[in-house]
């Protein structure tokens, strides 16, 4: 190694402790990103606070999905929030990791100390954190519902395993509990649906798809005993695709008798998909399974099926009366809900439960 | 008489109508094990036990999907007996009415 010279050492140090100190003042200088923080509402619910929930989502796409390559740091703040609703967790969600797919981007929880218990433990409950890699914020408490969540599922195919593990979670929670047949094949209908059809060819979304993805999760509600599960898609909602479907002959005549006359909306399309697609004989060659999704709550008390999809919403109760609600905004995708008590699933037939 | 047990020989958890939506469709069951039964022309069981369901779609896709390729839906009865334990008696009554009412392509 070549010997320096005590003047040439000098001359080193000084230039080293002059890119030090350049380096010390570019990282106290501003940075001058700007920085984007979004407020959600404090009560992010679809059934209670729809437009206020809705209009976040979609602000929210906005920022993250925006074209171009301009730098700016985004923060959803949180801690404003008091009350999340377990399908608004899974939309948002489903959000946060098409953030992350999109933008490549390594995820913080940022201020999670200050977030609310119940949200901070529903969303790592539902494995949030685990799914974006983001370390768990500390300290989480039982939230308030007394909800046990499932992990949240995600894919590009359809994976029978996984969706039984929806279910599976719940064994040595509730006395009994077996795996339901009828729930395992309502998910896998609901999943199919979104991979070969909420993204068709050709449509050109306001954000871009993340892919032919789905989003699944169920939970547990102690205090009522209840099981729900979700199955979410960010397509293009079944109003928009069901003229493709071969039920949709069928669907454009109930149409006709029902509606005559009149420009028929999100709420009617959805509502015309469950009446023809529950009351066929038999499900049709690609047709949208829609009857085996109504099928799980069919006949059971104090169940239903809820489908929100575009501006539309219908609940199904398993005695089969059809309530609907129209929306002024888009959902941003389907999002499908079977809601069944968990007796209803404790002397159903024994379906096979290992994952293999 | 062979019998293929779609728990064992092919999947427990049966979803799906192609095989480019995933593992364990109803266009891959067939590809695998029902044709070359058909092939083979003899008298086969399938045991639909153990599995965690059948999405109507699989079950459609498997076996209406035979007589959509050219099979005649009484050859594909004769060659295939199902085989269904009380929780799965309902599939078996399926699939026979897919066959019966499938429409070759």
């Amino acid at each position: 190694m070549k010997r320096l010279s005590a003047k040439q050492k000098a001359t080193q140090q000084r230039l080293a402790k002059k890119r030090w100190l350049r380096r010390l003042r570019r990282r106290l200088k501003p940075h001058g990103i700007p920085e984007i923080i979004l407020s959600p509402p404090a009560i992010l619910s679809f059934r209670e606070n729809y437009d206020a929930t809705v209009a976040f989502l979609d602000e929210f796409r906005s920022a993250i999905l925006r074209p171009g390559k301009r730098r700016e740091y985004l923060t959803v703040d949180l801690a404003k929030v008091e009350f999340i609703s377990v399908p608004a967790a899974i939309v948002l969600a489903a959000e946060f990791h098409r953030w992350q797919i999109f933008k490549s981007l390594k995820l913080k929880a940022k201020d999670a100390s200050k977030w609310a218990p119940s949200v901070s433990s529903l969303l790592n409950d539902l494995g949030v954190f685990d799914l974006l890699g983001v370390r768990a914020p500390l300290g989480n408490e039982i939230s308030a519902e007394n909800i046990t969540l499932t992990p949240l599922q995600s894919g590009l195919k359809l994976d029978g395993a996984k969706l039984n593990r929806l279910q599976t979670r719940f064994r040595g929670m509730i006395e009994d509990f077996t795996n339901n047949a009828a729930v395992y094949e309502g998910l896998s209908e609901a999943v199919e649906n979104a991979i070969s059809h909420a993204y068709p060819d050709g449509f050109e979304p306001r954000h871009p798809f993340a892919g032919h993805r789905w989003w699944g999760a169920g939970c547990i509600e102690i205090s009522t005993m209840r099981l729900r599960f979700f199955v979410f898609d960010q397509g293009a909602g079944i109003p928009h695709t069901l003229p493709t479907a071969d039920i949709f002959e069928g669907v454009a005549a109930w149409l006709a008798s029902q509606f005559p006359g009149i420009v028929h909306n999100d709420t009617m399309m959805l509502r015309a998909a469950l009446e023809v697609g529950r009351t066929r004989t038999h499900e049709s060659h690609r047709g949208l399974g829609m009857r085996r999704m109504a099928d799980v709550v069919s006949g059971t008390s104090n169940a239903y099926l809820r489908i929100i999809s575009r501006r539309g919403e219908i609940v199904y109760d398993g005695s089969g009366t059809i309530e609907s609600r129209t929306h002024s905004d888009s959902l941003g995708g389907t999002l499908i809900e079977w809601c069944l008590p968990a007796d209803a699933l404790t002397f159903a037939p024994k379906a096979e439960d290992e994952d293999n | 008489m062979k019998t293929i047990s779609v728990a064992k020989d092919f999947s427990k958890f049966p979803a799906g109508r192609y095989k480019n939506m995933g593992k364990g469709s109803g266009e891959e069951f067939r590809e695998k094990h029902l044709i070359p039964a058909m092939e083979a022309g003899e008298p086969c069981i399938v045991d639909l036990d153990g599995v965690a369901g059948y999405p109507p779609s699989f079950l459609e896709e498997a076996f209406g999907g035979l007589v959509r390729l050219g099979y005649s839906a009484d050859d594909v009865l004769k060659v295939f007996q199902f085989r269904a334990g009380p929780a799965y008696s309902a599939y078996k009554i399926a699939a026979e009415t897919y066959i019966r009412e499938a429409v070759p392509d």
